[in-house]
Parts: structure tokens; sequence; C-alpha cells
């Protein structure tokens, strides 16, 4: 594991699944220190993927692909987000990369 | 046939002409546009007689099209001095085309400036003016509270009846005056809030409008069948579709605050940073957990038909209505901007905006630039509330607030004042989001984030994979998002629905269906876009000719000098691609043969 956790935050729907069973929502989480994917942190918090279109990773939105390491901050965005920010995040670019595979963009 | 309902303030009388035929295909903004275009001179004097207010419900309002239920109203814009065109929900849309009205157009100043006028529209087509001169100076609430009881004592009112009111703030010529539509259960809390349209209110004499629509029916159409079927198309899209069937209705807009604070886009204490601490306090999350807890109610439409239900009231800790859930961009300007991290507080700045009649948005500017120049704190929620009240009062300062970021930075020396063509910048820091900053920069109405609210499929090729960071393709994708915008401003429809065409090709099939099965003409998706180029180019050509050049297209220097933390961005968009965003113009005026 690495030294130093990973923050995770959970917004709107993925807010209010967390509020329904009990848990925190903004969480830290001990990642190994090759990291995991998006769609990897997604499972060990049990989040549905069908839910998420795209994470944050440090203030950037990132496919579930992307590789996340220790001590970043990460937000998980589900389906939803309204306005034109969806296109202007990056938010739609991530949803419609399809299945998740590894993207080691930094 | 629709008609247009003119109405002069300077000899008090009304009259009634026909559409004319070379408008028969527009509603809501194109027509309020046109007319402003047309009828308006470019030089005039935004409170003197020339200038018009012109309100219109969209080309499908008062049929049954779902979130087909906006009004629009415009005038020449006392706060940008171009064209403005301000857009609300609220029932007054729908009841006005139901009565086949395509436009009133309010021209002339009274004499006597010390008169408040009723203007009635009743459901047997008649239609007076009556002197409310008792209403003048009332807050927008209690104006509907007395209104409804002075018809209550004359057996006209029921609870079939829509109100356009004005506040004081508008009264008194304040150029960040909305003006203020009633709800489906009475609440004067849906806005036309922008660009000081209730000073030109003000200007007419003209206190409240009241509709009454008891007993009409929806408007008739040429293929009854057809439209009905691309009704049920359409709203079988928005009823499914992730964002207008969970997360506005679930959350409302402000489920955006932790989204955008986590792009570090938020802007916090005048823009002076991207993300704000206290974000948790004021967010969409937050406020419908809030409101739940009290009984509040979460969930309604602002007009007839509306399918997403993004509505909600927030209510005090005894569970008495407030003021509507505050929107994202309330909520921003008066929390975030103002540093200001207390649900409470916001919703108790956003009634007291609603019942003088003023715009949360220029508001929330303005306050915080007022916080940015020292003499009141940041955070201070009292104090907040200090300047509304001077607002509503009238005092020699409060004009000065009432006025509008601009005014009140240029009155205490603030240095950076976030506004384009006078008008306040609203929720999003176009730093780290660039395509935003291009239409605050372009936008014909000011610096206006439902300029480029929309998505629609013809900007996918570039809007799918622009970088929010980087400048390329945001020129491109900025002037999609206008067009489109434009467009469903002006068949009526609320812009939230676009965001189910952007996965849904059907959903943007239905909307032209529906044009074209309730007027008989011709509408596919060039006519719609064609719809919205129009629009843009009578405000674009009024706008050159009150004086607006492409230096008028700019952000604040200090978006383009001052790093935005956490990404340290600057806005990088350059002023040749800023200017390439109306490259249509001269084509389409070339069509329309104006100049």
């Amino acid at each position: 594991m690495g030294d130093v956790p990973v923050t995770v935050r959970l917004f709107g729907a993925l807010y209010a699944l967390q509020k329904e069973r009990g848990g925190p929502t903004v969480l830290e989480i001990d990642l190994p220190s090759e990291g995991v994917t998006g769609a990897e942190l997604a499972a060990m918090l049990d989040l549905p993927l069908s839910m998420i279109e795209g994470v944050f990773c440090n203030r950037t939105v990132r496919p579930l692909g992307h590789r996340l390491m220790p001590g970043d901050r990460v937000a998980f965005v589900p389906e939803g987000t309204p306005g034109p920010h969806r296109f202007l995040l990056g938010l739609y670019a991530a949803g419609k990369e399809g299945e998740p595979s590894v993207d080691t963009s930094s | 046939m629709r008609e247009i309902l003119r109405v002069d303030m300077s000899t008090l009388t009304i009259s009634r002409e026909p559409l004319p035929e070379k408008w028969a295909r527009y509603g809501g903004r194109a027509l309020t546009s046109a007319i402003v275009f047309t009828e308006v001179p470019a030089d005039a004097d935004t409170m003197g007689p020339d200038n018009k207010l012109v309100i219109a419900p969209g080309l499908l309002g008062g049929t049954s099209a779902p979130n087909g239920g906006r009004l629009s109203i415009g005038a020449k814009s006392p706060l940008t001095g171009g064209l403005k065109e301000s857009n609300s929900g609220g029932t007054a849309a729908h009841a006005l085309g139901k009565m086949g009205v395509a436009a009133i157009i309010i021209e002339g100043v009274p004499a006597d400036k010390t008169v408040a006028y009723a203007l009635r529209l009743f459901p047997d087509g008649t239609v007076d003016l009556v002197p409310r001169h008792d209403l003048k100076g009332l807050g927008t609430y209690e104006t509907v509270a007395v209104a409804k009881g002075i018809e209550a004592a004359e057996h006209r009112y029921s609870e079939k009846v829509s109100f356009i009111v004005n506040g004081p703030a508008g009264e008194m010529g304040m150029k960040s005056a909305g003006i203020a539509i009633t709800d489906p259960h009475g609440y004067p809390n849906r806005f036309a809030g922008r660009g000081g349209l209730g000073a030109v209110m003000g200007t007419k004499g003209i206190k409240l409008i009241a509709i009454f629509e008891e007993g009409l029916k929806g408007k008739e159409h040429a293929d009854k069948d057809a439209f009905i079927a691309a009704v049920r198309k359409f709203s079988g899209a928005l009823t499914t579709h992730a964002v207008t069937s969970q997360a506005l209705p679930t959350f409302g807009t402000n489920v955006l605050a932790n989204i955008i604070n986590e792009a570090g886009g938020y802007p916090t204490r005048n823009f002076s940073s991207g993300q704000f601490e206290g974000v948790d306090g004021i967010s969409g999350e937050t406020m419908r957990e809030i409101t739940v807890e009290r009984g509040g109610n979460v969930k309604h439409g602002c007009h007839a038909g509306c399918v997403i239900q993004c509505s909600r009231y927030y209510v005090d800790k005894d569970g008495h209505y407030m003021t509507k859930g505050p929107e994202y961009e309330s909520a921003w300007s008066l929390g975030a901007d103002c540093g200001i991290s207390d649900m409470d507080t916001v919703a108790a700045l956003d009634r007291k905006c609603g019942d003088i009649g003023i715009d949360t948005i220029e508001a929330g500017v303005m306050i915080a630039v007022y916080m940015a120049s020292g003499k009141i704190a940041f955070g201070d929620g009292a104090a907040a509330m200090a300047v509304l009240d001077e607002i509503g009062r009238g005092t020699d300062l409060g004009k000065v607030f009432g006025d509008g970021a601009e005014a009140t930075g240029l009155h205490f020396g603030v240095k950076n004042i976030p506004v384009v063509k006078h008008q306040g910048l609203p929720a999003y820091d176009p730093r780290p989001i660039q395509g935003i900053g291009v239409t605050y920069a372009t936008s014909t109405q000011g610096a206006d984030h439902t300029a480029g609210y929309t998505i629609t499929s013809n900007v996918l090729a570039v809007g799918g994979t622009v970088d929010p960071l980087k400048p390329e393709g945001q020129a491109a994708l900025s002037q999609g998002l206008q067009i489109a915008t434009a467009m469903l401003d002006s068949l009526g429809f609320c812009i939230f629905v676009a965001f189910a065409v952007l996965d849904m090709p059907e959903a943007f099939e239905a909307i032209h269906e529906m044009a074209a099965a309730h007027t008989g003409d011709e509408w596919d998706a060039d006519a719609l876009m064609q719809l919205g180029k129009e629009t843009l180019t009578y405000e674009r050509l009024f706008n050159e000719h009150a004086g607006f050049t492409n230096a008028d297209d700019r952000l604040p220097k200090f978006f383009l000098e001052e790093p935005l933390a956490p990404h340290d961005a600057v806005f990088t968009v350059t002023d040749e691609e800023l200017d390439s965003v109306h490259s249509f113009v001269p084509e389409v005026a070339a069509q329309l043969g104006i100049k």
C-alpha cells in the first residue's frame, strides 16, 4: 500500500446512494503503490459503473480507465451533469470511452 | 392567427394587430428580438418612450409540448445598452399562448410618473388597463397577494391566473431589476432576471400584468395526431435520460455546485479562487437534505407540461415557504462568490432579491465586488442583507448597488470587476472552463451562461473532444451552443430539454416534428438552426447599431493575466477566435434583408 491515501468524493446520485448505505460521502482509501484504475476503485467502493460517467482526478475529468495513485484527490461523477459542462469539462468524452481501459495519461 | 397586443402607455390605449407574416415562424426570443430590432431605435434612451418592453410566449406556447412554457421578455437593456432577451418559466407563457397572443408590446411612457397600472387579459379576449397606484412600491410577493384580493373582490380571481410583476427596484429604475412571473402555486418566484428589464417595465408605469385563463383550451394543431406522436416521443426521451429524469428532478440545477467546484471553476470571493471550502454547505445535495428534513417540496414543475420537475421550495426551520430552491447560479452568487456557506442565509438573500425584484446573479456578483472593496467582509451574511435593504429602500447608496456589479465596483474603486458588456459573470470561471468564457465574451446578451447552455447534435463533433483548459475548438463549440440555445428560446422550450437531445437523436427529431405538426409548416433540423441564427443576427446587428464592436466581445483583463488555482489557468482563446463566433451574421442578415 502507498503511504498516502486517496481522497474520494461522491456527488449527486452517488452521494445519495452512499447516504442510503449509511456511509460517508468523503472517504480516504489506501491504494497499492502502483495505483488502481477508476473502475477498479469504483468496484472497491461497490459503486455501480452504470451510474458513473467520469472521474475527477486532481480536478481534471478522466475516463474510468485512468490510473489513480496514492495521494490523488478523486471524485466520482454520476450520469446526469446538466448544462454544457458535460462537454466543457470533458465528462461527455470520458463517458463515451466505453468499457474502461487503462489510460496512462497523467 | 396569432396577434400582437400593443399597449401605449403615453395614451393609455390598447390595440391589436395580426402578427406580420414575415414573423409567422417566430415566437419567444426570435420574436422579441425581431420586434426590438425593428421597432426600437438602437440609440434610444433605455428609460425613455422609444424603448419598448416586448413579452412573448414561444412558438409552442399554449400547447402541450413538454417543457414548452418559457416566456421571453425583451427590450433595449438599461444594463448592457444592447438588445436584451431574458427568459423565464412560470405559467404566463402558456396562458398567453392559449389566448393567441404572439407578443405584448408595451411602448411610450405615462405623463404622470407616480402612477402604477395593471394590464389585465381575460379569457373572453377583453383587455384593460386599470390604475393600481396603491401597489406602487410593494414587494413582488405582497403585490401578488393584494392583486389577488382585489380581483377576488371583483369576482374575477381564480386559481387560473398568472401574474407578471415588477418589484420596487424596477420601479426605481435600477439596472439590475428583473421581472417576476408567478409559478403554478402563485408564488412570484420565476424571474426574467437579467439585464434590467424591470427598470424598463418601471418606466412604463406597469406594476403587474394579470392573465386570466379559466376555461381556455390548448391551441389547435395543423396535424393533431402527428403532434401528439411527437409529444410522446419527446416526453419519453425526457423521462428516461439521466439528466432530465434523475439529476435535475432530484437535486435541481444546484447539483452542479460540487462538480464545478471539483473542476476548480467555482468562482469564489469575487473570482479570486476556483474552489470554495464551504461548497458542501450550499450544494444541491445539502439543499435537498435540508428541504426534505423540513418537509419542503423538492420536486415540481415551474409550468404546466414540465416533465423534468427540477423546481423545489426552500422552507425555513418551521417548514414555512421562504423562496424557490435557489438555482445553482443564485446559490453560487449569493453563496460562494460572497464567501457565504450557509444555505439558510443564501435562501434569505434569494428571497430578498425576489421580493425587491433584482437579478440574483447580478446581486451576488455586486455584493462580492463590494466585499472586495473591503467595506464589508467576505462571508458576512448580515452585511450582504443590509446591502439588499439599501436597494429596497432606494437610498443613494442603494441606487449604486441596484445598478449592479460594474456600477458598484467603479464607485468603490475595485480592481477586478467581473463583467462583460456591463453585466456580471455567472457561476463558472472562464479560466479553467475556457468554453464558457467564449460564450461570456461573445454573447449578444453580455456575460450570460444560458446563452450557450444547451447541447445539440451538431456540436458533438467538436464538443466531445475539447479540453476545458485549452483554447482549441472552443469558439466553434460556443457558436453551436449559442445558436441552439436561441432556437430553443424561440420555440419556448426550457433549455434543459437539450440534455436528452445529446444522447437521444429521436429527441431532436421530436422538436422539429412538434413544430411542423403544430404550425403545418416545414421544419427540420436545418430550419431549427436557421431560427437560432436569425435570432442572433437581429441581436448582433442591433448591438452594432448601438455602438458595440468586437472590442466589446472580450473578458476583463484579469481573466487573461491572473492565473486561477488549482489549475493556474488563464483565459487563452485568441481575439481572432472570439471574432469568428458570429461569422454567420452577414450571410443571415442578407437572407433576412436587414442591415
